[in-house]
C-alpha cells in the first residue's frame, strides 16, 4: 500500500527549509548587507593558475573544444545512442523558448526550480555547437540576457550562494563558453562581468562562509553533494571568463584550485556515496563536470584519481534487478520507475577513462531499463543532453554479465551481491559501515577544529542501519532497504534493536555525527572470504554502536551461496539481560510453520521469498505494522520482530529465494554451533565459533558432505581503511 | 550551533517503543542444552492474520446519538451532520484546512485516549470530488489525488494535531475512497512522528494551504469512526 505522509511536522518543515534554502527572496537591506561583505577587488594571487596554451583565448573549452565537436558530431552519425541523445537535445533546443517557459525567474529564487529547469538548459550549448542553428543562438542569448538583467542569481536567505546559485552558474557559464565568439562584443563583456560579479559572491558569501545566513552544511565536509553543486557553477564561471579582457580572476582561479585539490584529495578513491546511490547520482555529475573543465583548461589531473574511474560501480551493484530504481541504503527512496537524466549521464565518465567495454555495457543496459522505464504512453523519454558529454562510443560495448556478481565497497562498508545481471536476478545487499564512511572519517580526524575535535562532517543523509541486509528479486524489493526518511530509525531497518532502542545515530530527520568518536571505530566489516561459484561470506560489527553500551557484540555473518541460500548469521552480547530484537522490514510477511521458525515475505504480485529462522534461546515472533516515511511519498509496510530477552543470543536465518525447498537445523555445543542447510540436492554445515574480539572475523567452516565449501577466518579481515589515493 | 542542530534541539522528544522497565523484568530465555537442536519461536504478535480489528471504542457512529460531539472547523472545511445522521465536510479552496471532532465521555469514549493504546482508527467514509487546477494556459484540469497531503488526524486538549495519516494509508489499492469503505489505518503511521499521542481529546483532518491556482472541490461523508485492536 502506498501512501503520501502529511507533512511530518515542524522538524521536516524546518529542515528542508534550511537544506534548500527559503523561498521568500531577501529584503533589500539583508541583500546589502551580503553584497558589502564582497570586498571590492581580489587579494593579488600567490600562484595563479594559468590556462593552457591550448585553450587561452578559445572557445568552446569548458565541456568540448571545437575539434571535439568536429569528432562528436562523426560519432552521432554512427552510434545509435548518441544519435538519439542529439535528436531529442536538437529537437529540444529549436523548440526552446524562454519567453514561453513557465516562470524562468523561478530559477532565483529557489533550489528546485533551478535543479530542476536550468539542468537541461545546457543542452542548448551542445545543439549550438553542433548545428550553429540561429534559433539556437538566438536561446542563448535570449537566456544570458536574463541573466545579465538579474541582479541576483540566488535572492534567497542563502544569498547568492545556495545550491540554485551553483546550477544557475554552471549553466551561464557552460552557455557563455559555447557561444561567446559568436557574440556582439560589447554584450560578450557585459556578460562576463556579469558572470566574474557572481563567481565572487558564491565565493565570498559562500565558500568564505561570510554570508549573513549562517547555514554551514555544505562547506564543512569535501564530500557533500551541495558544495560540487556549488563547485560546478564556480568553475564554469570562473574558467569561461578567466582571460576576458579587462577582467581580474587570477585570485578566483588560485581559489578553485585550492578547492578542487581539497575536494578530490578526499574523494573516495572508489568514488563512491555513503548517502546512497541516489544521492551519488545528484551529486557526482557536478563533480564530474567541475573536474573535466578544470582539466581541459588549467591542465589539472583530477580525472586520474580513481575515484571517477570507479564511481559507476555503486549505480550498477546498488541498482535493483527488474525495476528502474534501486536497493540502496541512505536517502534513497528505492522507487520503481526512475529516470535516467542528464545526471545519470555522468557515470558514463568512468568507463570513458578505464575503457572498459564490460562496465560501458552495464551502464548501456542500464540506461535503456530506465529509458524504457521512463517512456509514459503519453510522453516518450527524450535522451539527455549530458550523454552528449560523458558517453564515449570508442570505448565500446563489451558484455555486461561479464561483471562479477558480487562487489565489495570498502570506504562504506558495504557489498553488494546478485545471482546474475538478468532482470529476474536475486540481489542480496549488506551494509556495516561507519556513518559518512571511511574516506570521510578520515578526512574529519586528520582536519581537527579549532578544539582539537575531529571536524564536523555531513552525514545528513546516512541512516542508523549498521548491520542492515535487504533482498530484492525479479523487480521486487522483498526485504526492504527503506525509503528517504526524515525520521531516522534503526528500528525501520533490518537489523536489531536493543531494549527497544536504536544505534547512536538513531532518530534525527538528518543524522548528525556521533560527538567525540571515532564512528571507524563503532561499525566496520570484519570479514570478507570470497570463494567459488561467485559464493562470498561478508561479515560486520556494530555491537558498541547501540545507545547505553547495551551491546559488547554484534555481529553478523552473512554467507552468499548464489543459487542456493542466503543464510544470516547474528551473534549477540549484552552487557547483562537485553530485550533484543532482530527485524525484517518487508511489505507484507505470514509466519508458516513458527515452531520450526518457518515465514514468508511477499509483495502485492505475488513474489515471495520463504526463510527459516532459528536461535539458541528461546524466542517470540511478531509480525507488526511498520511505517515507512519517505520524504517523497512513504508505506505502509509490515516487519517481522524476533524477539528475546538475554544477555547473549545467536540467531541463524535462512533465506530460500531460490526456492530450494530448504530446512535448516541449529545445534550448540559449547561456544560452537552447528547449523546444516538441508535440500534436495546438498546437506551443507556451518560449523561457527564467535569471533575472539571486535576485531576479528568470526570462525565459520562450510562444508557439503565432506567436501569443503567455503570458510570464514581469522585471517579473512577486512581492510580497515580503503586504499589510499594518489 | 548549525542549523541542523538547531532542528535537532527543536525536535519533541521521543518516547522509547520498548517498555524498558518490563523487559528487564522479563526473565531470561531459556538456552538449548548442549547438543540440542534449537526450535522456532512463539507467536506473539500477527497483524496479518485475516482476523479483522475488533472495535472497541465508537466515536461517532452515523444514526446514533450526536450529542456529545462537538464539530469545529476552517470555512474552507465546512463540518456539520447530515439529515440522514451521518458527518460531512465540504472542503473548498485552497486555504488551510482544520477539522476537529471533539466528544465528551460516553461509555467506553473515555475524555481522552492514548493513541499506543490501539492498533487501528476505523473510518467508514467516501470522499467525492477533485482538486481543480488552472494551468498556465488557462486550461483547468480536474484531479482526484490519491495521496493527499491531508487526512486523519489526532488532536491534542490544545487543537493541535499530535499525528496525522492518510486516507489512502490503509486501503489495498492506495487509493483514497471514492466509494463508501471501511478503512483500518494502523495508529503506528499517527505515532511514528513521535509527537505526544497519549492523550488525544479530538479527532479530525488537517490539510496544508495550497497553491493560489490550485481549488479544491471535495465532500468528505463519514459513517464511522472507530478506535480499534
Amino acid at each position: 500500500m502506498k501512501m503520501t505522509t502529511f507533512c511530518s511536522g515542524i522538524a521536516s518543515v524546518l529542515v528542508l527549509s534550511a537544506v534548500s534554502g527559503f523561498a521568500e527572496p531577501v529584503t533589500p537591506a539583508v541583500a546589502k548587507q551580503n553584497l558589502a561583505l564582497v570586498p571590492a577587488t581580489d587579494p593579488a594571487p600567490a600562484t595563479a593558475p594559468q590556462l593552457l596554451p591550448a585553450v587561452r583565448g578559445k572557445h568552446p573549452r569548458l565541456l568540448f573544444t571545437k575539434a571535439e565537436i568536429e569528432e562528436l558530431r562523426k560519432q552521432i552519425s554512427t552510434d545509435p545512442i548518441l544519435k538519439k541523445a542529439y535528436d531529442d537535445n536538437a529537437a529540444w533546443a529549436k523548440k526552446f523558448n524562454l519567453a514561453k517557459a513557465w516562470q524562468p525567474t523561478a530559477i532565483f529564487r529557489d533550489d528546485t526550480p533551478a535543479i530542476v529547469m536550468v539542468k537541461s538548459w545546457p543542452g542548448l550549448a551542445y545543439a549550438y555547437a553542433l548545428d550553429r542553428d540561429p534559433a539556437v543562438k538566438q536561446a542563448i542569448v535570449d537566456i544570458l540576457a536574463m541573466m545579465v538583467k538579474e541582479p541576483y542569481w540566488a535572492d534567497t536567505a542563502e544569498f547568492e550562494s545556495n545550491m540554485g546559485a551553483g546550477e544557475n552558474m554552471l549553466m551561464t557559464g557552460i552557455l557563455f563558453d559555447a557561444v561567446c565568439e559568436d557574440l556582439d562584443p560589447a554584450f560578450r563583456a557585459q556578460v562576463a562581468v556579469s558572470i566574474l560579479t557572481h563567481a565572487r559572491r558564491m565565493y565570498y558569501l559562500g565558500h568564505k562562509q561570510l554570508g549573513t545566513m549562517k547555514i554551514k552544511y555544505w562547506q564543512q565536509d569535501p564530500q557533500n553533494n551541495h558544495r560540487w553543486h556549488r563547485d560546478a557553477g564556480l568553475a564554469a564561471c570562473v574558467l569561461a571568463v578567466a582571460d576576458e579582457p579587462g577582467l581580474e580572476t587570477g585570485f578566483l582561479l588560485e581559489q578553485l584550485r585550492q578547492e578542487m585539490d581539497f575536494i578530490v584529495k578526499w574523494f573516495p578513491p572508489e568514488g563512491d556515496c555513503h548517502e546512497g546511490a541516489g544521492y551519488q547520482v545528484f551529486g557526482f555529475f557536478y563533480l564530474a563536470a567541475a573536474v573535466e573543465m578544470m582539466d581541459r583548461v588549467l591542465g589539472t589531473a583530477y580525472l586520474k584519481h580513481p575515484g571517477f574511474k570507479n564511481a559507476w560501480a555503486q549505480q550498477v551493484y546498488y541498482d535493483a534487478p527488474g525495476r528502474g530504481g534501486n536497493i540502496s541504503f541512505g536517502d534513497d527512496m528505492n522507487g520503481a520507475g526512475g529516470v535516467f537524466d542528464n545526471q545519470e549521464a555522468a557515470f558514463f565518465l568512468g568507463p570513458k577513462l578505464s575503457r572498459d567495454r564490460n562496465v560501458q555495457a552495464a551502464l548501456v543496459r542500464n540506461f535503456l531499463k530506465k529509458a524504457q522505464f521512463a517512456n509514459a504512453p503519453t510522453r516518450a523519454y527524450s535522451y539527455p543532453w549530458a550523454l552528449l558529454a560523458f558517453y564515449d562510443p570508442t570505448v565500446g560495448q563489451g558484455d555486461s554479465k561479464a561483471l562479477p556478481t558480487s562487489r565489495l565497497f570498502p570506504d562504506l562498508g558495504a557489498a553488494s551481491f546478485r545471482d546474475s545481471w538478468d532482470a529476474n536476478a536475486v540481489c542480496l545487499t549488506f551494509k556495516c559501515g561507519p556513518c559518512g564512511g571511511y574516506r570521510l572519517n578520515e578526512y574529519a580526524h586528520a582536519t581537527k577544529d579549532k578544539d582539537g575535535k575531529p571536524h564536523y562532517i555531513n552525514v545528513a543523509h546516512d541512516d542508523p542501519d549498521a548491520n542492515e541486509f535487504a533482498l530484492g528479486m525479479d523487480g521486487e524489493l522483498l526485504f526492504h532497504p527503506g525509503l528517504y526518511s526524515l525520521r531516522k530509525l534503526t528500528e525501520s531497518h533490518s537489523t536489531l534493536t536493543v531494549d527497544g532502542k536504536g544505534q547512536l545515530t538513531d532518530g534525527d530527520a538528518f543524522t548528525q555525527p556521533v560527538p567525540d568518536t571515532d564512528m571507524r571505530t563503532l561499525s566496520y566489516l570484519t570479514g570478507w572470504k570470497a570463494g567459488t561459484d561467485g559464493r562470498v561470506i561478508v561479515e560486520g560489527e556494530a555491537g558498541v554502536l547501540y545507545r547505553d553500551k547495551s551491546l559488547t557484540r554484534f555481529r553478523r555473518t552473512a554467507v552468499w551461496m548464489p543459487g542456493e541460500y542466503v543464510l544470516l548469521l547474528d551473534d549477540i552480547r549484552g552487557n547483562g539481560p537485553r530485550r533484543i530484537t532482530w527485524r525484517g522490514t518487508v511489505e507484507k510477511g505470514q509466519f508458516v510453520k513458527p515452531e520450526e521458525g518457518r515465514c514468508y515475505a511477499y509483495v502485492k504480485s505475488g513474489k515471495r521469498v520463504d526463510f527459516q529462522i532459528l536461535a539458541n534461546r528461546e524466542f517470540t515472533g511478531a509480525l507488526d505494522h511498520l511505517f515507512l516515511d519517505g520524504r517523497f511519498g512513504s508505506k505502509l509496510m509490515q516487519q517481522f520482530q524476533f524477539g528475546v530477552t538475554s544477555e547473549t543470543v545467536k540467531f541463524a536465518c535462512l533465506l530460500d529465494p531460490w526456492k530450494r525447498n530448504l530446512a535448516m537445523t541449529l545445534q550448540e555445543n559449547g561456544d560452537t554451533l552447528t547449523v546444516t542447510v538441508r535440500s534436495d540436492r546438498f546437506t551443507d554445515t556451518w560449523t561457527w565459533r564467535g569471533a575472539k574480539d571486535a576485531a576479528t572475523p568470526s570462525t565459520l567452516t562450510g562444508r557439503r558432505g565432506q567436501a569443503p565449501l567455503l570458510s570464514l577466518t581469522e585471517a579473512d579481515k577486512v581492510a580497515a581503511q580503503p586504499q589510499k589515493t594518489e | 550551533m548549525n542549523p541542523l542542530e538547531m532542528i535537532a534541539a527543536l525536535r519533541p522528544g521521543r518516547r522509547s517503543r520498548f517498555p524498558f522497565a518490563a523487559g528487564l523484568l522479563l526473565a531470561a530465555a531459556a538456552c538449548l542444552s548442549p547438543g540440542a537442536t534449537a526450535a522456532g519461536f512463539t507467536v506473539v504478535k500477527n497483524v496479518n492474520s485475516g482476523q479483522s480489528p475488533v472495535e472497541k471504542v465508537v466515536i461517532f457512529e452515523k444514526g446514533k446519538p450526536t450529542d456529545h460531539l462537538t464539530l469545529e472547523s476552517t470555512a474552507s472545511g465546512k463540518t456539520e451532520f447530515t439529515a440522514d445522521g451521518a458527518l460531512e465536510s465540504r472542503i473548498t479552496g485552497h486555504d488551510d484546512v482544520k477539522i476537529m471532532i471533539r466528544w465528551k465521555p460516553r461509555g467506553e469514549l473515555k475524555a481522552s485516549f492514548d493513541a499506543a493504546a490501539y492498533t487501528y482508527l476505523v473510518m467508514t467514509c467516501r470522499l467525492e470530488g477533485a482538486v481543480k487546477e488552472t494551468q498556465p494556459n488557462g486550461k483547468i484540469v480536474e484531479k482526484r489525488p490519491d495521496n493527499l497531503w491531508m487526512g486523519p488526524s489526532l488532536f491534542n486538549a490544545k487543537g493541535e494535531a499530535v499525528g496525522s495519516a492518510n486516507f489512502a494509508d490503509a486501503t489495498e489499492d492506495g487509493k483514497t475512497p471514492a466509494q463508501t469503505t471501511t478503512i483500518r489505518i494502523p495508529m503506528v503511521a499517527f505515532t511514528f512522528w513521535g509527537l505526544d499521542s497519549h492523550d488525544v481529546q479530538a479527532i479530525g483532518f488537517t490539510w496544508s494551504k495550497t497553491r493560489s491556482n490550485s481549488a479544491r472541490d471535495f465532500r468528505l461523508v463519514i459513517d464511522k469512526i472507530a478506535l480499534a485492536d
